[in-house]
């Protein structure tokens, strides 16, 4: 019966001690961590090419019935455009399984896309930053530390009939501004990102 | 029952190839002033398809029903059946409805209700339906009180609600550790005999993130640890954790009970 409790109380320590929530990914405060990913058209792009500026991390998949009404409303690219003029650097990663570089490369040119789509087949940079939705929005501060990791607003339907609030922006906002994000972690929402089995 | 409209608004995917027909449908063919009855929308939900639970897990949209009704009738809040458990993509787990189920509210009657003039219910329901693809449905539903007919699937709907936490009715003792501070909690479920596989559904605020569900059943007790935070600045609440747990019997019928953790020590 000794031996029984003892195994039961080194159980629940270790599972207080565990990371974060959901296994793997990152949380709001973690250090963004470093990835090298090929774009559309095969030139490779890390993190630490913009070391200093602030970049948003967008998951995309074009097939997501969510992903299509905020590429029909333009909600990306002109979030992308509006604050390209402070710098702040829009990279759109894309760990769809069955999408290669030509499908990316497709998507991007039909919807004459200002940003870089990286390619992410094997999901590996999608599971170390724990997207799990599309879209799935990260928000990395100029010193490489993550201050938003959530939706891109708070209309799961697109029917609110009310203007919504955009989180990306709101949070891009107060980093360049200065101040701390006030809505740091939001339910991200959208189709699940399909990851190579 | 009348199906106004129904189908996919996604623009890839025409109203042929719906994956979802909702209906409305209701427990009664008589509706008496004062009453109250059961209406409901029917999801019939085509093979390998899913529709999501009122927390669809870590992606998804939960279902939403919405009643519009004649003046002075009343709506209680909509019961969810007990949902399912899924992987939808590598480590993602959803919650959800799979070959179909009936989401409905009690519609309280008033009193003056006049049944010679009748009158019209409308709900409007909206899904997200999921096979490794997803697509988004509506439909607007209508019924006119006068030619509503007692649908048979209410006869055993009810047997698919989770038990209420309200009623303490529970086929075992419940004992939660762990909270927000701890960053863990565990549900601590004491049966009388061996409970059968058990399954756990958490239902959190949007303000709190719930990950890395474990379950685990040693004779007559089961320990449930998941790993909980809050979410940094988000609305909603997080004073405390609902779920549902749900028991599968060596007969295959599934049971369920609401559960309410408290999260802080307040």
């Amino acid at each position: 019966m000794k031996n029984v409790m003892k195994t039961l109380m080194i159980v629940m320590v270790a599972t207080v001690a565990m990371p974060a929530v959901a296994g793997d990914g990152v949380s709001v405060g973690d250090t963004a961590p470093a990835f090298t990913l090929a774009d559309s058209a095969g030139n490779d792009v890390s993190l630490s090419d913009f070391e200093g500026k602030i970049v948003v991390l967008e998951w995309l998949n074009p097939d997501c019935p969510f992903v299509q009404r905020h590429y029909k409303a333009g909600t990306m690219k002109s979030l992308a455009t509006k604050y390209d003029g402070d710098g702040v650097v829009w990279l759109t990663i894309n760990s769809t399984n069955y999408m290669d570089a030509a499908a990316n490369a497709k998507f991007k040119a039909e919807n004459k896309l200002p940003y870089t789509i990286l390619v992410d087949q094997s999901g590996d940079v999608g599971h170390l930053y724990g997207a799990q939705t599309t879209p799935h929005m990260y928000i990395i501060d100029g010193g490489g530390t993550l201050v938003y990791i959530g939706a891109i607003d708070d209309d799961p339907r697109g029917n609110k009939g009310e203007p919504a609030v955009n989180y990306v922006a709101a949070a891009l906002d107060e980093v360049l501004a200065g101040n701390a994000v006030s809505t740091a972690e939001t339910k991200p929402y959208g189709c699940s990102v399909k990851y190579k089995k | 029952m009348i199906l106004l409209w129904g189908g996919s608004v996604s623009p890839a995917v025409t109203a042929e190839e719906a994956r979802v027909q909702a209906s409305l449908i209701a427990d009664t063919s008589a509706i008496e002033p004062g009453s109250t009855f059961w209406l409901g929308v029917h999801f019939e939900i085509e093979d390998g398809w899913h529709i999501y639970w009122r927390n669809p897990g870590d992606a998804g949209l939960a279902t939403d029903v919405r009643f519009e009704l004649p003046d002075g009738f009343v709506a209680g809040p909509l019961q969810w059946p007990l949902p399912v458990a899924f992987i939808q993509s590598e480590g993602i787990p959803g919650y959800g409805y799979e070959g179909s189920v009936v989401l409905a509210a009690e519609i309280t009657v008033p009193r003056h209700f006049d049944r010679s003039k009748s009158g019209t219910v409308w709900a409007e329901a909206s899904w997200l339906a999921c096979k490794g693809v997803c697509v988004l449905g509506s439909a607007e539903l209508e019924a006119s009180l006068a030619e509503i007919d007692e649908d048979p699937v209410f006869q055993t709907w009810a047997d698919r609600l989770p038990v209420a936490s309200e009623t303490g009715e529970l086929p075992f003792s419940l004992s939660v550790t762990g909270g927000l501070s701890e960053g863990s909690i565990t549900h601590w479920l004491r049966w009388s005999g061996e409970p059968g596989a058990v399954e756990w559904f958490p239902n959190p605020s949007d303000a709190l993130e719930v990950g890395n569900v474990r379950i685990q059943t040693r004779g007559g007790l089961t320990r449930i640890d998941a790993e909980i935070q809050s979410r940094k600045g988000a609305s909603g609440p997080t004073a405390e954790l609902p779920s549902v747990c749900v028991v599968t019997g060596e007969d295959g019928d599934r049971r369920g009970w609401e559960l309410t953790a408290k999260l802080t020590n307040d």
